[in-house]
């Protein structure tokens, strides 16, 4: 073998070494993959979590999970609505006895948006030409061989990428930690979510669809939580002015319907990067609160049954 | 497809495993060549291969024909510079030539806007120049034609060096591939060191740089911290050094492992003690195509002083429009014509030759050739008069200045710092030499760059002179 191959050889050698032998790379993965992986997932869980991007950037099921002792997943896409496929990917994701669904609101979760972060994945995974088994035992390889984030070297956070810009660091769990400098505009959000508004304003048809799968869900012992997905105070109510949505007659129908609504402290010690969407040290604040609420929802049912 | 991708390595693979097979037979040689030319240059789009045959076959037969028909030959060689000056000038500055028209005749935006839909074929800067010397040395009676066309395609398409240089001239790359070429351990070694080094360059400086260079230059940036800007000057200065000289390097690596030798294209510009100096160091192939065929036959430096001023101020200016449609460009060769010409009016030649004399020469150098990046990096003449203007007249707080270099910029620094180093040390210490030629050492330091590239590469950009 002459120098350059075994040379060649040396160099391929360490790179499968360091890319088997480094700690996972979650930033690192194919985003489409990991929409399709979400969609496809068949492994049970014991709590699903249902939303839209504040949902999917919002909440880390891994800290519920470790509150609650059970197995938790973040079924969040971006500008997801409750529409029938979207319930039933909820439905079929719980399949554990007796199971729970938690359902993030956000005052546009009823807008008329037909193609949301959902029916893209659902559209994509339609158009995949490589088995999904497939592309999960793939997804594990180039992570291995990502490039080692010079902040790291530095001494910074190992985990969160130091891109200059979006960053994002997509979790098995479904949660996608984020952060994003100098993005807390609250104009230009406000300019934003009023063009949503128009053009995609809310839909009292998907209200009504949610109410019903509730029911459906209570009717088969699964327990139903809902909350309002963390935002500022002064933008949520902004939002529910702009999308007409009442927060107290969402509430009654569906607690009607049989689901337990959970009151929850948006409070100033969480940060959102971009007016919006929580930063990851938020989100896992946030998600032990929502860990909590459910907890202590449990322990007065609990004590009103006896 | 670019020289950092998943294709191109799978491509280059497949390229090494078949070579060693065909390169002893002359047919299946060139013609294996050609067609993995043609893969590699297809690969973008397909009809590139249409527009660098129909040029290549019009030089093909023009320089035939300047031989067979020695009285037409002024018209063949016409023919084949209109055609070749034509389609670049067609595909690359017809957009910039309307908007001009339009800005100059104040019509509408909406006037000629079909030309919006143009699309750049990738390399024809590189590929028509160097056609061109074909049938110019030619005509000069330096070179005979070849009458094999597909020794000519191998010839004009050879993928190392098709669409970002180095520019090799026919009478340098012909005879060479008219043999199997040195194919032997050593040339192998040899290759692969210079594809490591290349790509160390590309992928570990140059696109570690990249983000902090574009993020600077972005037009919203209106940084009032002279620190900053020097900072993103030499940054530049050294990412564009880096991305091309790597190209260049690979480019020469991958013609070096089959077994040829192309010409060197940069040699540490970087120590110039004169722009003069800096033009025989950078982009050899291209200063040498335009002193061959453009600054000599309008005279040289053997007409008056002031017809001398005017030519290298016509060949630099021309020089600056072939790397882009833009004023920027053609102030940026404008500006370096300025200072070579105040260098020789003012004999400063005489002064750089002694050490005092010549750090002030290279510092000055430096000045003029960081200030010249910044015209050729800008979005506009505006921007770069805005930021050169800072450079020497806006605030020096230092802790803007680092707060604003990331880590991918801090890396790239770094990088390209380590690496000085050990070039500097080896030039002057025959122990690094002796060093770097044991076999060992030299296995040993390929083998491990391979991983510091695959690891610390950075975001990734596509080669700057791809875009010429």
């Amino acid at each position: 073998m002459d120098d350059s191959a075994i040379s060649v050889l040396i160099g391929v050698i360490i790179c499968i070494l360091v890319a088997a032998l480094r700690p996972d790379v979650p930033a690192a993965r194919n985003p489409e993959w990991y929409w399709m992986m979400k969609l496809d997932r068949d492994e049970p869980v014991a709590m699903v979590i249902g939303g839209d991007s504040r949902v999917y950037r919002g909440i880390d099921p891994t800290t519920i999970g470790e509150r609650l002792g059970e197995s938790v997943f973040n079924a969040g896409f971006s500008s997801a609505k409750y529409r029938r496929e979207y319930l039933a990917y909820l439905r079929r994701l719980v399949s554990e006895d007796p199971g729970a669904i938690v359902i993030g609101l956000s005052p546009f979760s009823f807008g008329s948006r037909e193609m949301t972060g959902f029916e893209q994945a659902v559209e994509m995974n339609r158009r995949r030409r490589l088995p999904i088994r497939m592309i999960r035992a793939f997804d594990q390889i180039p992570r291995g061989f990502a490039a080692i984030d010079p902040g790291v070297l530095l001494g910074r956070d190992p985990v969160m990428p130091s891109d200059e810009d979006y960053r994002q660091v997509f979790h098995d769990s479904g949660w996608v930690e984020s952060d994003r400098p100098d993005a807390h505009q609250v104009d230009a959000w406000k300019t934003s979510i009023r063009k949503v508004a128009d053009d995609y304003p809310t839909d009292p048809a998907q209200i009504d669809e949610l109410m019903a799968a509730v029911a459906e869900w209570h009717a088969e012992g699964i327990e139903v939580f809902a909350f309002t997905t963390p935002v500022e105070e002064e933008i949520l109510r902004f939002e529910l002015d702009l999308f007409d949505i009442s927060l107290e007659s969402t509430r009654a129908r569906f607690e009607a319907a049989g689901g337990v609504w959970l009151d929850l402290d948006s409070e100033s010690d969480l940060r959102w990067y971009d007016v919006s969407h929580l930063d990851g040290d938020s989100a896992q604040r946030f998600s032990l609160r929502l860990a909590e609420a459910i907890l202590a929802s449990r322990l007065t049912a609990g004590a009103s049954l006896e | 497809m670019i020289f950092n991708s998943i294709p191109f390595l799978v491509f280059l693979a497949v390229f090494m495993a078949v070579w060693p097979h065909v390169r002893r037979h002359d047919r299946p040689r060139v013609a294996f060549i050609a067609l993995a030319s043609a893969v590699f240059y297809g690969w973008w789009d397909w009809r590139f291969l249409l527009l660098i045959a129909g040029s290549g076959a019009i030089d093909f037969l023009a320089a035939l024909q300047i031989r067979r028909d020695p009285r037409r030959r002024k018209l063949y060689l016409w023919t084949s510079v209109v055609a070749n000056l034509g389609s670049l000038g067609f595909f690359k500055y017809l957009v910039f030539a309307t908007d001009q028209l339009r800005w100059l005749l104040d019509l509408p935006a909406t006037q000629w806007q079909w030309t919006d839909s143009l699309v750049l074929p990738v390399g024809i800067s590189f590929y028509t120049f160097q056609s061109m010397s074909y049938t110019i040395d030619v005509y000069r009676g330096r070179l005979r034609p070849t009458r094999d066309p597909l020794l000519f395609f191998a010839y004009l398409s050879m993928f190392p060096q098709l669409v970002a240089g180095p520019i090799v001239r026919a009478a340098d790359l012909l005879p060479q591939l008219r043999t199997p070429g040195g194919f032997d351990r050593d040339s192998r070694m040899d290759g692969l060191t210079l594809m490591t080094w290349g790509f160390f360059k590309k992928m570990v400086i140059a696109d570690n740089l990249a983000p902090f260079v574009n993020e600077m230059f972005a037009a919203s940036n209106h940084s009032q911290n002279a620190l900053l800007w020097w900072l993103a000057s030499v940054s530049f200065a050294i990412q564009i050094f880096a991305d091309f000289s790597g190209y260049s390097d690979i480019a020469r690596g991958i013609a070096r492992w089959m077994g040829y030798r192309f010409p060197e294209n940069f040699q540490q510009p970087y120590v110039s003690t004169s722009l003069r100096e800096f033009w025989g160091r950078w982009h050899i192939s291209l200063s040498t195509w335009f002193r061959d065929y453009l600054y000599i036959p309008l005279g040289g430096s053997r007409r008056s002083a002031m017809r001398n001023g005017i030519n290298l101020l016509m060949t630099m200016t021309v020089s600056g429009l072939w790397h882009g449609a833009n004023w920027t460009f053609i102030a940026w060769g404008g500006l370096h014509a300025g200072f070579m010409i105040l260098e020789r009016v003012l004999r400063l030649d005489r002064l750089q030759r002694h050490g005092a004399g010549a750090a002030l020469g290279w510092g000055i150098t430096m000045v003029a050739v960081l200030v010249g990046w910044v015209l050729f990096r800008a979005e506009s003449i505006q921007q770069a008069g805005m930021i050169i203007r800072v450079m020497f007249t806006g605030n020096w707080s230092p802790a803007d200045a680092w707060r604003s270099l990331d880590a991918h910029g801090s890396l790239g620094l770094l990088a390209s710092a380590v690496a000085t180093i050990i070039w500097w040390t080896g030039s002057r210490h025959p122990w690094m030499a002796w060093l770097r030629n044991r076999r060992p050492v030299r296995i040993v330091v390929v083998g491990t760059a391979i991983p510091l590239i695959v690891f610390l590469r950075g975001p990734g950009d596509v080669f700057i002179y791809f875009q010429f």
